[in-house]
């Protein structure tokens, strides 16, 4: 199990399977090897196209992608679809209202993906991550980005700026 | 009511559209739907509608076709299917079903909502292919469900765990905070009292004014009267007496209220504390200290000043207002309209005022506690700091946490001082306007010699009153400052009031008898956050007084384990006996006091080690202590110490070493004497004088009782009567320490190894 990030362990080929799933191939002392990834981004809120692991099914780590960039462009082109559904987050584009219910708060957005509606638990605030993007955590687990807040239109930013920390 | 809770939160069908399954009739005769679930996303990342549905031997896709009364269907028969695999990303899944010869059938994407439903699905698929390859499985898995009870459970989890963290309040938060001035009836109508009669008294020095102008020193001008100093001594006498009077029933209201202020404050605050003490480790775990810390003392303390003060102020106020209107009325009736008419304006400005400042009163409490939050939780970690040189890091990370507070307050500031002056300015409109038409009346009243206009008494009453009825009106405008923060404060007190621990013993749950201590875990899974199990079916059995070691990397679900046996959580699927009892039928508290914990950083509380020792038993001698302690090791290096026993020990226990804090736990543990014993041992090392003494307290606190040991080192494990290896969640291997060691690739064989190695080093 090598993690080292040196450019011997980016010496692979990643293709498609049948079955959906990304696969490795490499040369592994002479013997060819498939391997069905699963892929982790590192730093999935500020460095999207850096420091991306490529894993296999038990989660140990076949090899570490420092820059998207040092791919090949097709191989490239295979890890940002697995990034996008991977790491896919609803962006809210408009907020319509947001209702306050005892602590818990019910929001109704419109998002890159279609109109939402979802449930907010009593401590749980609009986050602001460090380059000033703003991520909402429902009850189920479920997140809400907002991308750049300064855009909201000026309806949506005076109900979500009573929530900011 | 479910149907609303769909359609209120989720948006979302509550269950399959009955033209869908009608179709799904249609179609597959005889296929019995036993379960389904939504997917909520489609292959482009938009939210959209797909079933995927269990019906009889198929696994059903449907996707709405446009036009919204055709569907487009494709079904597989389970046994076609090879393997579900899940892929759980940031904030959606995907399900992708895989056929024979990795042929994929269906990719399903879904959000973090549906993540319920679809496991069940796959579960009911999996278990039905199973039974499908392989009559002799009993048939009635799964059968008996209702399909859309299933899929409504799922979807609602979320949002009912969410709900019921919370008991609802029923009535607004001003009026529960007062109805805490319940118990304190007599002294509260008392203060009222005063209160109400100190707002009449007031009433009169304007009065006595007119009395003075018109009755004595007007007539006395024009020579009516003879001796008019007998009238001036009484009206001046009066004056003086209403001002006692005045003195004495505020000094009354004040010593009352301040009194019963201290005592409901007090309440509040044991209240809160007592409440955060029966709360679950979860609680505490998602809060930071500093917040809670806050709610207890200078949250309760904001609703001292205001019931002191602000409670009996308002009612004052408005008695004042009603009082003075009604003398305004008494003076000269269409004067006293013309000051009232921008009553309603000033009204209507103070409530959307206050609405307004009522956010920045919300924001503001955040950054407070955004800031406190930043004390405590670097003051602990001082050592951490200075040892990295981070003085001027943490001092910048504060400042900027202050600078948020100071900033927000600017605005609160500038919003309320903005508003005022508006407030003053209508008032002073007003005066205006009464000196407008008043003081030509005035004038007309002494050049016709009293036939018409207003005698000069009067118009001095009148603007008197006047200024009577501002005062008031503008302390309610203060008040709306003072409300709002109160109202920020007591919600958030409220807030930890109505969270209800998740973990309680059941109505009438008896306390259990001493435990011989036989444990068993029944399928035990749990789950910290309802994704990602980490417990995953652990069943095992260990006999009263055994020995048990857990071994297994970190993040296996060692600590969880020990975490589900104490109850600090509950489990998730399975059960956990000991005795044979379900520990979720045993009272809680007597549960606890037969398990006792050594913990990897053992904590001692500010105050003697005597204390610390005996903490959590009852009726111990200093005898009892000192056999503890000698039986932990521990009488030796305490006996060294110049206050003995009654050396006192700082917050973190931080003039002792580790070793020492170590002992004094396990003697902790010797006296609190419990059935069922949790170790949970430090991987720091010491020198091998103290770990030899350490393991030989730890023999002697073992010795008898049932023991769960999270052992590193190799000494415990040895002494381990069996092991217990977890993996993944799973119980992977167990046996004796010979025994699994002689598995050549066996986990437990594999860590050993490893250890070897690291200790080897660590030798030379």
């Amino acid at each position: 199990m090598s993690t080292k990030t040196d450019a011997a362990s980016l010496d692979f080929e990643l293709f498609r399977r049948e079955d959906g799933r990304l696969v490795m191939r490499r040369d592994e002392n002479g013997k060819l090897t498939e391997v069905p990834l699963r892929i982790a981004c590192c730093f999935p809120w500020s460095l999207r196209e850096e420091f991306i692991s490529l894993r296999d099914d038990k989660g140990r780590e076949l090899a570490l992608v420092e820059k998207l960039s040092q791919l090949k462009p097709d191989t490239r082109q295979l890890v940002e679809e697995e990034l996008n559904s991977a790491f896919f987050v609803p962006r809210i584009r408009e907020l319509l209202s947001i209702e306050r219910q005892a602590e818990l708060f019910l929001w109704r957005v419109e998002t890159d993906s279609g109109p939402r509606s979802f449930l907010t638990g009593h401590d749980e605030h609009p986050r602001t991550l460090p380059n000033g993007r703003i991520l909402i955590k429902d009850v189920s687990n479920d997140l809400y980005l907002i991308e750049n807040p300064k855009e909201l239109s000026a309806k949506s930013w005076k109900l979500l700026w009573a929530y900011l920390d | 009511m479910l149907r609303n809770l769909f359609q209120y939160y989720l948006r979302q069908p509550e269950t399959l559209p009955t033209l869908l399954s009608a179709e799904l009739e249609r179609r597959y005769p005889g296929e019995k739907v036993c379960t389904y679930a939504l997917c909520d996303l489609d292959s482009a990342q938009h939210f959209s509608e797909q079933w995927v549905i269990i019906a009889g031997k198929l696994l059903v896709t449907a996707t709405p076709l446009t036009g919204r009364d055709t569907w487009d269907f494709r079904s597989f028969a389970l046994t076609e299917i090879d393997s579900f695999e899940l892929f759980d990303g940031l904030s959606s899944s995907s399900l992708q079903i895989v056929g024979e010869k990795k042929r994929l059938l269906a990719s399903l994407h879904f959000t973090r909502r549906q993540s319920r439903a679809l496991s069940n699905v796959q579960f009911v698929a999996e278990q039905k292919k199973k039974q499908l390859k392989d009559s002799s499985v009993s048939r009635d898995l799964a059968d008996g469900l209702d399909p859309d009870d299933e899929y409504r459970e799922a979807m609602l989890k979320a949002i009912e765990d969410a709900k019921s963290m919370l008991s609802m309040p029923k009535m607004g938060v001003m009026l529960r905070l007062l109805s805490y001035l319940r118990p304190h009836k007599i002294p509260v109508i008392c203060a009222f009292g005063t209160a109400a009669l100190l707002t009449l008294v007031l009433l009169l020095p304007p009065y006595l004014m007119r009395v003075l102008v018109d009755d004595i020193i007007r007539p006395a001008e024009q020579g009516k009267v003879d001796n008019p100093y007998r009238m001036l001594w009484l009206v001046i006498g009066a004056l003086a007496l209403v001002y006692a009077i005045g003195e004495f029933m505020g000094f009354i209201r004040m010593r009352v209220m301040s009194v019963v202020g201290e005592k409901i404050c007090m309440r509040l605050r044991e209240d809160l504390y007592r409440h955060m003490q029966k709360l679950s480790l979860s609680f505490f775990s998602s809060r930071p200290t500093g917040t809670l810390i806050a709610r207890v003392s200078s949250d309760t303390d904001r609703l001292w000043d205001f019931i002191t003060f602000g409670v009996i102020d308002i009612g004052m106020a408005i008695l004042q207002i009603i009082g003075v209107a009604v003398a305004l009325f008494f003076q000269d009736v269409s004067l006293a309209l013309l000051v009232l008419i921008p009553l309603p304006i000033m009204a209507m400005m103070f409530y959307f005022h206050s609405i307004r400042i009522q956010v920045h009163f919300l924001r503001m409490w955040r950054k407070w506690s955004a800031m406190t939050a930043v004390l405590s939780d670097v003051i602990p970690g001082i050592r951490v700091v200075k040892a990295f040189a981070q003085e001027e890091k943490e001092v910048e990370r504060f400042s900027e946490k202050n600078r948020a507070v100071e900033a927000e307050a600017q605005i609160l500031h500038r919003n309320w001082t903005r508003f005022w002056p508006t407030v003053v300015m209508l008032m002073h409109t007003c005066t205006l306007i009464v000196w407008i038409v008043g003081a030509p009346r005035v004038v007309r009243y002494i050049t016709t010699n009293g036939e018409e206009g207003m005698p000069l008494g009067v118009f001095l009453a009148f603007t008197g009153y006047m200024w009577m009825f501002w005062a008031p009106v503008q302390q309610l405008g203060m008040m709306s400052r003072v409300i709002n923060r109160v109202t920020t404060s007591a919600s958030r007190v409220f807030e930890v009031l109505d969270t209800t621990p998740s973990i309680v013993s059941k109505e009438n749950a008896v306390p259990p008898p001493p435990f011989a201590g036989d444990v068993r875990f029944e399928n035990v899974s749990f789950s910290y956050d309802g994704a990602r199990n980490v417990l995953k079916g652990v069943n095992f059995e260990v006999k009263a007084g055994e020995m048990i070691g857990l071994v297994g990397p970190s993040g296996s679900g060692k600590t969880t384990l020990v975490n589900l046996l104490c109850r600090f959580y509950d489990v998730k699927g399975g059960r956990i006996l000991l005795d044979g009892v379900d520990v979720r039928d045993m009272e809680l508290s007597g549960l606890r006091r037969q398990i006792g914990v050594v913990l990897q950083e053992p904590y001692l509380f500010h105050g003697s080690i005597a204390e610390n020792i005996a903490y959590g038993s009852h009726g111990i001698s200093p005898r009892d202590i000192i056999e503890a302690a000698r039986a932990a090791n521990a009488h030796e290096f305490i006996c060294g110490f110049r206050d003995g026993y009654e050396t006192i020990v700082g917050e973190r226990g931080q003039t002792l070493s580790g070793g020492e804090r170590q002992r004094i736990s396990i003697a902790r543990a010797i006296l609190h004497n419990p059935r069922i014993l949790v170790l949970d041992e430090a991987t720091s090392s010491v020198d091998t004088e103290t770990e030899r003494k350490i393991q030989e307290a730890l023999r002697r606190l073992v010795a008898g009782r049932t023991t769960f040991a999270i052992a590193h080192r190799l000494s415990t494990l040895s002494a381990a009567k069996r092991l217990f290896v977890l993996e993944d969640g799973k119980l992977v291997e167990q046996g004796t320490h010979a025994e699994l060691l002689e598995k050549p690739d066996g986990v437990y064989a594999k860590l050993h190894r490893t250890q070897v190695e690291l200790q080897a080093n660590v030798v030379v």
